[in-house]
C-alpha cells in the first residue's frame, strides 16, 4: 500500500466520501501500521480542530450540556441556492424583476385566503387577513402565516415581518435564513422556529428544532443578543434585552406557534429557575393529548402512547398538554407555577420506578391509569429496570397517571420530579396534562 | 441551568471543561472517524463529566480523566449504530485510542497554536482554510473553482493540513523550551 494510496483513502475519510469498501481499506492499514495510525491522527485532529474553530462560536457552555449547541456540519451551499433561483428568474419573463426587492415562491398549502394552491408568483408583500398560507421560497425555506399577518419579501434568504406570527422550515438548504420584525435580526441556523411579531411592539421568538441567532434589528455583524436552542423561546421589545418566554401556545401538531390556541384553563406557566442563560418553554398544546402527544419541548421523539394492548385513556384523551422539558429533572428545589382559571383536572405523569414523590401523594390520587413514554435509547437506562419495555429495539418506560381536582381559579405549585426517598433513582421529568371541569 | 441555591459545578471544573471541548471533540472524531454525530457524542460525553464532576481530581490531569469519559461514550454510541456504519472495528478504534492518549498535549494551547498557525500561512492557502473550514465549501467544488482535479485539490488538503500540524507541534516546542 502505498503513501498515495493510503493519503487518498484518509482524505475520502476526512470529506466523508469514503465508500464502505475505502472506509474498510482504510481500516486495514490502519490497523497494520502504527505509523499510519499516527498519520489518520495528525490528520483527523487538525480537521476537527479547523471545524472545531470555525463553528464554536455557536456552541453553549459545555457545563449546561443538556442544552444541545449547535452541531458543527458543513455549512450547505447558499450561493447554490441562489443560484438555484437565479436560474429559475433568468428563464422566465421574471427576469426583469430580479433585480427588485421581491421574491419568488410557490404556494404549498393555503386555507383561507385568496392565494391558489400551486400558484408560483413573484412578489415582494404578502397579506393575509385570516386563515393560512405555506409558501416555498427559492431557497428552499418554507415559511408558513397565520393570519391576520403582512411579510415582505426581500430575497428567497431573507424576509420581514411586518406583523403576525410565521413559522420557518429552513431544513438543512437554507441555513442562514433571515426573519427581521421590528425588535429583532433573527439568524436561523438550519431549523424550524416561530417568530410572531406583535403591534404592541414585540417580538416573540421560539425554536422547535435545531439553532437561531437572534440579534438587534440592523446590527447584523455584531456578536448574537441570544443564541437559542430548541426548546427555547424568547420575548424581544424595544430597547429591552431579550427575555425568556416561559409558556408558548402551539398549534396542534405542536410545530408552529399559535397565539390563538391558548388554553381557556392554563393562562401562565412559570417556574424558580434563576439562570439568565437559560429560555426553556413550556409548551402549551390545547386539547393535544393523546396517542402520540410530545411529552417535551425539546427532544420530540419522546411521546406518549397507551400501555401495551390498551387503549389510550378516554379521560385523558383532548385534555391540554402542557409539555415540560427534561432537563429540569435534577433540580431537587424546581416549582413549577401554573396560573388556572377555572376549575379543572390537573394530571400529572409520574414515572413509577419510584415512589411518586411526596408532594404528588399528598395532593394528588393514583387514576390508577398508566402511560408509556418513548422511544427513549435503550442505555438510558439501568438493564435492570422493570418499568421499561422493548418494542422494535426502543425502550418505553411506564408513568402512572396522578390527577389533582382545582375546584377554583388560582395558582398550583408543582414540585421536583426527584423523590428524597429514593434518591438513586435517576428522575425522569413528570408530564402534565390538564382538563376543564364539564 | 441552576437555581438560587447553590449546588453548581466547581469553577475550577467548568474552566477544565470548557478548555478541553476542542481537543475532547478532536479525539472523539478520530475514533469515530468522521465530524457526523460527533458533537452529539460530546455532548453526552460533557454530560458524564458533569455528573461526575465531584469525582474529579484537580491534583490530576484533565484531558486524561476526560478522555476516559468519551472513549465510553464513544463505545456506546457505537452499540446504537447499524454495523455498516461503524468505519473501525472496536479493536482498531482502542488502539487508535491508545495512541491518541499517549501523546502529551495542552488542549487548550494546541488550539491557540494552530490559530496562530492559520495566520501564518500564505494568503492562497489561508483562502483554502477559509473556503473549507469558514465557508464549508466541500473539496470538490473548490477544486471547480481552481480548474483542477478533485484529487489534486484533496492532496493539497492533507498537505495543508500535515503543514499545520507540524507548525502546531512546533509552536508547542519552542513554548516548553523557552
Amino acid at each position: 500500500m502505498n503513501e498515495e494510496t493510503f493519503q487518498r483513502l484518509c482524505q475520502a475519510q476526512i470529506e466523508g466520501s469514503a465508500t464502505e469498501h475505502e472506509s474498510a481499506q482504510l481500516a486495514q492499514i490502519l490497523d497494520e501500521s502504527e505509523a499510519a495510525r499516527r498519520e489518520y491522527i495528525e490528520q483527523m485532529k487538525i480537521h476537527a480542530m479547523l471545524s472545531w474553530q470555525h463553528g464554536r462560536a455557536h456552541l453553549a457552555d459545555p457545563s449546561r450540556a443538556e442544552a444541545k449547541p449547535q452541531r458543527v456540519r458543513w455549512k450547505p451551499q447558499r450561493w447554490m441556492a441562489l443560484a438555484a433561483a437565479a436560474v429559475i428568474l433568468l428563464s422566465g419573463t421574471l427576469a426583469t424583476l430580479w433585480w427588485q426587492s421581491g421574491a419568488y415562491f410557490e404556494v404549498i398549502a393555503v386555507q383561507g385566503s385568496s392565494y391558489e394552491l400551486g400558484e408560483h408568483l413573484m412578489e415582494r408583500k404578502i397579506e393575509i387577513a385570516e386563515g393560512t398560507l405555506s409558501i416555498k421560497l427559492a431557497s428552499g425555506a418554507v415559511v408558513d402565516l397565520k393570519g391576520p399577518a403582512k411579510l415582505e419579501l426581500l430575497n428567497s434568504m431573507h424576509v420581514r415581518l411586518l406583523h403576525g406570527s410565521l413559522t420557518a422550515d429552513v431544513g438543512t438548504q437554507a441555513k442562514g435564513f433571515i426573519v427581521d420584525t421590528a425588535d429583532a435580526h433573527v439568524v436561523d441556523l438550519g431549523t424550524r422556529f416561530g417568530v410572531s411579531a406583535s403591534p404592541a411592539q414585540s417580538t416573540d421568538v421560539a425554536v422547535f428544532e435545531g439553532t437561531v441567532e437572534v440579534y438587534e434589528p440592523s446590527s447584523k455583524h455584531k456578536a448574537p443578543e441570544v443564541t437559542l436552542n430548541a426548546g427555547d423561546a424568547v420575548r424581544i421589545s424595544k430597547a429591552r434585552k431579550p427575555a425568556r418566554l416561559k409558556m408558548i401556545a402551539l398549534s396542534a401538531d405542536a410545530r408552529s406557534l399559535d397565539a390563538q390556541q391558548s388554553s381557556d384553563v392554563v393562562t401562565a406557566a412559570s417556574d424558580n429557575v434563576t439562570d439568565i442563560d437559560f429560555r426553556g418553554y413550556y409548551g402549551l398544546v390545547r386539547a393535544g393529548m393523546g396517542e402520540g402527544a410530545g411529552v417535551y419541548t425539546t427532544g420530540h421523539t419522546r411521546t406518549w402512547h397507551a400501555m401495551k394492548g390498551q387503549a389510550f385513556p378516554k379521560e385523558l384523551e383532548g385534555a391540554d398538554l402542557i409539555r415540560t422539558f427534561s432537563i429540569d429533572r435534577y433540580e431537587a428545589d424546581l416549582q413549577i407555577t401554573l396560573q388556572i382559571t377555572q376549575p379543572c383536572d390537573l394530571y400529572v405523569m409520574v414515572h413509577v420506578r419510584a415512589p411518586a414523590p411526596e408532594w404528588v401523594q399528598k395532593d394528588y390520587q393514583d387514576t390508577g391509569y398508566q402511560l408509556r413514554s418513548g422511544p427513549w435509547i435503550p442505555r438510558d437506562t439501568p438493564p435492570e429496570e422493570e418499568t421499561r419495555f422493548y418494542q422494535d429495539d426502543r425502550a418505553y418506560h411506564t408513568f402512572a397517571v396522578w390527577k389533582r381536582r382545582i375546584s377554583a381559579p388560582g395558582f398550583v405549585t408543582l414540585g421536583s420530579p426527584m423523590n428524597p426517598a429514593a434518591p438513586n433513582n435517576k428522575p425522569f421529568m413528570y408530564g402534565l396534562a390538564v382538563r376543564k371541569l364539564p | 441551568m441552576s437555581h438560587a441555591e447553590p449546588g453548581g459545578l466547581p469553577a475550577e471544573f467548568v474552566t477544565r471543561l470548557t478548555a478541553s471541548q476542542g481537543a475532547l471533540y478532536a479525539y472523539i472524531v478520530s475514533l469515530m472517524g468522521g465530524l457526523d454525530q460527533a458533537n452529539d457524542v460530546l455532548q453526552e460525553t460533557n454530560l458524564k463529566l458533569c455528573r461526575k464532576a465531584a469525582l474529579y481530581d484537580a491534583e490530576q490531569p484533565f484531558l486524561r480523566w476526560a478522555y476516559v469519559f468519551a472513549r465510553n461514550e464513544v463505545l456506546s454510541w457505537r452499540t446504537r449504530q447499524a454495523r455498516s456504519r461503524l468505519v473501525f472495528q472496536e479493536e482498531l478504534m482502542l488502539k487508535i485510542a491508545d495512541l491518541f492518549e499517549s501523546v502529551e498535549e495542552n488542549a487548550e494551547r494546541e488550539l491557540t497554536a494552530l490559530e496562530g498557525c492559520v495566520e501564518k500561512l500564505p494568503p492562497r492557502q489561508r483562502e483554502l482554510v477559509a473556503a473549507r473550514y469558514g465557508r464549508g465549501e466541500p473539496v470538490q467544488e473548490i477544486a471547480a473553482k481552481l480548474q483542477m482535479a478533485e484529487n489534486a485539490a484533496s492532496a493539497l488538503f492533507y498537505r495543508l493540513r500535515k503543514a499545520l500540524a507540524a507548525c502546531v507541534e512546533l509552536t508547542l516546542g519552542k513554548e516548553a523550551s523557552s
